[in-house]
């Protein structure tokens, strides 16, 4: 074989290495992107951010002390002065406010011995009190709780999200470092 | 507005009302803090501001869910409202919505398009503020117009016998005084146009707040129906701006309300307030004490000086320029005045600032006559500003009033062209070039400085002639200022003394002032207590032996004793003597007011509170009187409170302070400045106010409790502070009745809360 043939015999080699190295990248699936979460979360009496519609919503949850056509549902929570809260811009439930007071028996302790610590701790007005807002951004599901003790006064539920997009659509009074006000 | 929309205007929100030196918050960019709070009432429909937050706030919260909100449109149903100002909130709702989708622009062509929106948003307000004033004339749907005024009022309140003027300023307060005056070189030109409405007023809303000190809005509106159209519209303006003024700047206007007479400008200057001399210099100059806020002079003319200002408007500014004005133009000016002298508690500021602002309008007008006369005009100017320069001893006025008369001189000679010519082709025409520069580049200053320095000189030899001293700092306190009664209960000497000091003998001086008409129908009331570790004892109270028929606001009544204090009851106690006057005036039956002393004997208990660190001497006295005094008064408070913490360490601390006065940041510490601790009531106020915080903080269940009380957050902001924020409602709510505030009457869910769940 002449050093003629063995060039063209190389050169052949190489761009069938080349093709193939992009055949093979081309081929490969597509690494999921960081941070994507799931598109849906934790649930409040089964209605689900991301999933229920206001239909649902109303059958489980029933009569909204508010006009039912409107983007946001009022229920009747423990709290006289606050009521439960559901927002349905379209038709599907985008977030829950659930309010919380001594009366419903709830802790933050029910809640981080299923999701664990919250990875994002949030500060808000109530901050100055010690209550703090603790998120967990990929579970759909957040809280405002007290500092130390296990005292709970919101649950938020949500479609998992980014925390940009969490602090921009939930969460505007609330800061990542703690600047008190008074 | 959805509820996104609505927190972040509600953030914006407290963020200028906790800023009120900020002009503009980075979260909403494009639009100034005072187009803020115009337009919160037109996209609301509710003038109210508080009531507009509030509102606000529960579309925030998602308790409310409406694009145009439903009290504006029953209101246009009932017709109390023009029909057209529902299509103004729309049309400004929808300029809003758009601008506040953009607000975080991704890109250059979102953050133009932001901009673009922003500028709608203005020019939408501008529109509508424009169709508002014509409007009136063309609506069949009647405005809602206020009471009229009673004749009596302007009867009981003529402008010469209302303002009772008779300053009292310290050496120091003088002192500074003259120190703004030597800089002012650029004062009497910032004087009116800082005075000039409504610009000044929606410039500088402290400056509005101070206006506001002695007026009833509704009069004022209800005068200007009757005015011709410019003079109403300015008149409504006005109006709009200080109900924004008041609401935001409520400590201010309180303030401004307590010293309707001059007589009372020794309180704006003294501590009663819990606020330092400096402090009180910064806040009558509207800003900082070294800020580039508005001058000390214009900011007194505005808040205090409403007499004076009158005075020097009908005589010395208006006289300055009378060649220039007509008949009808000077009687409208007096118009102006008369207008705010119809108010109950007298002309103050907002004679001048009405005035002078119109005769700056004026001014506009004169600039002709002014240019045309110049030589003439440049000659007693020169003379004039040269005067006022040597009397303020000032080198800039000085100068400027000698380059002024010498051009005028020049301009005299005979033309200024055939003199100059005399000596010579060149000089001529230089000297020429630049005299006709100079006339016309400082035409308009010069007409300002000619209309603000009669004002100035009033103003200086107005003080000069009444006298001046200060009252030095003591131990008396006015949280809960009343506005027809000031009662000051002074101790000297005013400790703190050791148990070694016992027996203790100190005396004590009462004064009581009527504030806008004489008292009568008096009552006396002193109590005492001694504040020891395991006790509240009280201690001897002595009445006068004669108590007076009536007190006049030009005589104060003054009670003197000597009190000697012996036993071991005094040993390591906090003495409170307690002095309440009740009388009738001629605006109201059975006011109440009380002044309160305390001294400090060894080491009075102070519960787990630990006065830490570094503290002034006079602050620390303060603290500790406050510290005694809660535990003494509130015993069962503080013993929440240390049982939440049992220690509670107090720190002097200005530059950790987080709010006005003082700072909980979380745990068991609080920070104070020297601001709420002129007077044991301020600092016990503002001690129980952050011991909210801490208490709080360290048995959350009591915040949740007060969460879930029936009503409490409907009433939020309690006594006006803290705005819809629970936090500091709770807080608040604990150091009002701490300190046995009456406005907590108002918040009764709040004041039911902290004294079964908080103060049993």
């Amino acid at each position: 074989m002449g050093k003629i043939k063995i060039r063209i015999l190389l050169i052949f080699l190489f761009v069938v290495l080349v093709i193939g190295v992009f055949v093979f990248l081309r081929a490969r699936p597509e690494p999921a992107p960081p941070g994507a979460t799931p598109s849906v979360g934790a649930s409040y009496k089964s209605v689900v951010p991301g999933s229920s519609s206001r239909s649902d919503v109303l059958a489980t949850l029933g009569k909204s002390l508010n006009d039912e056509a409107s983007d946001l549902l009022n229920f009747k929570s423990s709290n006289p002065n606050l009521p439960h809260q559901v927002a349905v811009p379209v038709d599907t439930v985008v977030f829950i406010r659930e309010i919380i007071t001594a009366k419903d028996k709830k802790t933050t302790e029910d809640i981080t011995s299923q999701y664990g610590n919250a990875p994002y701790t949030l500060y808000g007005p109530a901050s100055v009190n010690g209550f703090n807002l603790y998120v967990y951004l990929d579970k759909g599901i957040a809280y405002i709780g007290h500092v130390k003790e296990p005292i709970l006064l919101e649950i938020w539920y949500f479609q998992p999200t980014t925390i940009e997009d969490f602090q921009v659509k939930w969460a505007k009074g609330y800061s990542t470092t703690q600047r008190p006000i008074q | 507005m959805n509820s996104d929309e609505a927190r972040l205007l509600i953030e914006a929100w407290n963020y200028f009302d906790s800023h009120p030196k900020e002009k503009f918050w980075e979260g909403l960019p494009g639009i100034s803090r005072d187009e803020f709070y115009r337009l919160m009432p037109v996209i609301t429909g509710i003038e109210n501001l508080v009531e507009a937050k509030n509102y606000l706030g529960r579309v925030a919260q998602g308790r409310i869910s409406e694009t145009v909100p439903g009290t504006i449109i029953e209101k246009a149903k009932e017709g109390e409202i023009p029909k057209p100002y529902l299509e103004d909130a729309r049309r400004a709702t929808a300029s809003v919505r758009a601008w506040l989708k953009n607000i975080k622009p991704k890109g250059q062509e979102s953050l133009a398009f932001r901009q673009v929106a922003a500028a709608q948003v203005k020019a939408e307000l501008a529109r509508i503020e424009e169709s508002r004033t014509e409007r009136p004339k063309i609506e069949t749907a009647p405005l809602k117009t206020p009471a009229p005024i009673p004749e009596t009022i302007a009867t009981s309140f003529p402008p010469e016998e209302s303002v009772p003027f008779g300053i009292k300023i310290t050496p120091a307060a003088l002192k500074a005084f003259g120190e703004s005056v030597g800089k002012a070189g650029g004062i009497p030109f910032k004087l009116v146009s800082f005075f000039a409405p409504p610009k000044v007023l929606a410039r500088t809303p402290q400056a509005t707040a101070a206006l506001a000190s002695a007026m009833s809005l509704s009069q004022i509106s209800a005068k200007a129906q009757d005015l011709p159209e410019i003079e109403k519209k300015h008149f409504l303006r006005i109006v709009e701006n200080l109900r924004q003024a008041e609401f935001s700047f409520y400590g201010q206007v309180r303030l401004s309300r307590t010293i309707i007479s001059v007589r009372e400008i020794t309180i704006l200057m003294g501590p009663e307030f819990g606020m330092t001399q400096g402090e009180a210099v910064a806040l009558v100059r509207g800003g900082a004490p070294s800020g580039r806020g508005p001058s000390f002079i214009s900011g007194v003319g505005r808040q205090i000086f409403g007499g004076l200002a009158q005075r020097a408007v009908t005589k010395a500014a208006t006289k300055a320029v009378t060649s220039a004005l007509t008949k009808a133009e000077v009687s409208i000016t007096t118009k102006a005045v008369a207008v705010a002298a119809g108010a109950p508690a007298g002309p103050v500021g907002i004679a001048i600032g009405l005035a002078v602002g119109w005769l700056v309008d004026k001014a506009k007008d004169l600039g002709s006559w002014l240019i045309r006369n110049a030589p003439k005009v440049a000659i007693g100017l020169g003379a004039l500003l040269f005067g006022t320069g040597f009397a303020l001893n000032s080198s800039l006025l000085m100068g400027t009033g000698g380059l002024v008369g010498f051009g005028g001189l020049v301009g005299q000679a005979g033309g200024v062209g055939p003199a100059l010519s005399r000596a010579g082709g060149f000089a001529s025409s230089v000297i020429t070039g630049i005299t006709s520069l100079a006339v016309a580049s400082i035409a308009t200053p010069l007409i300002v400085a000619l209309i603000s320095i009669p004002v100035l000189v009033a103003i200086i030899l107005f003080i000069i002639n009444s006298g001046a001293y200060i009252v030095p700092p003591s131990s008396f306190s006015v949280l809960e200022e009343n506005p027809h009664i000031g009662i000051v209960k002074e101790v000297s000497p005013s400790g703190p003394f050791e148990n070694s000091n016992l027996p203790l003998t100190v005396t004590y001086t009462i004064t009581i002032t009527a504030k806008r008409g004489t008292l009568t129908n008096i009552g006396f009331e002193h109590k005492c207590g001694a504040i020891a570790k395991n006790s509240t004892n009280s201690c001897p109270a002595p009445l006068p032996q004669s108590i007076p028929q009536e007190i006049s606001p030009v005589e104060p009544y003054v009670f003197t004793y000597t009190q000697t204090y012996s036993g071991s009851s005094y040993r390591d106690s906090l003495v409170i003597n307690t002095f309440t006057v009740t009388a009738d005036t001629p605006e109201t039956t059975g006011a109440s007011a009380s002044g309160v002393a305390s001294i400090i004997i060894g080491n009075p208990p102070t519960g787990c509170y630990k006065v830490a660190g570094t503290w002034p001497a006079n602050e620390r006295a303060a603290i500790m009187a406050a510290t005694s005094n809660l535990v003494g008064r509130s015993p069962t408070f503080v013993a929440r409170l240390c049982a939440a913490y049992s220690q509670v360490n107090l720190y002097y601390d200005p530059s950790k302070v987080c709010g006005v006065w003082g700072c909980a940041p979380g745990g068991n510490v609080i920070y104070f400045n020297s601001a709420g601790l002129g007077n044991t009531h301020n600092a016990t106020y503002i001690l129980a106010h952050e011991s909210g915080h801490v208490l709080a903080y360290g048995s959350p269940n009591l915040y949740q409790a007060y969460l879930a009380f029936p009503g409490t957050l409907g009433e939020l902001p309690v006594c006006t502070y803290g705005g819809t924020e629970p936090a500091e409602g709770f807080a608040e709510a604990i150091a009002r009745y701490a300190v046995g505030s009456a406005c907590l009457a108002n918040e009764p869910n709040n004041k039911s809360f902290v004294e079964t769940h908080i103060f049993r």
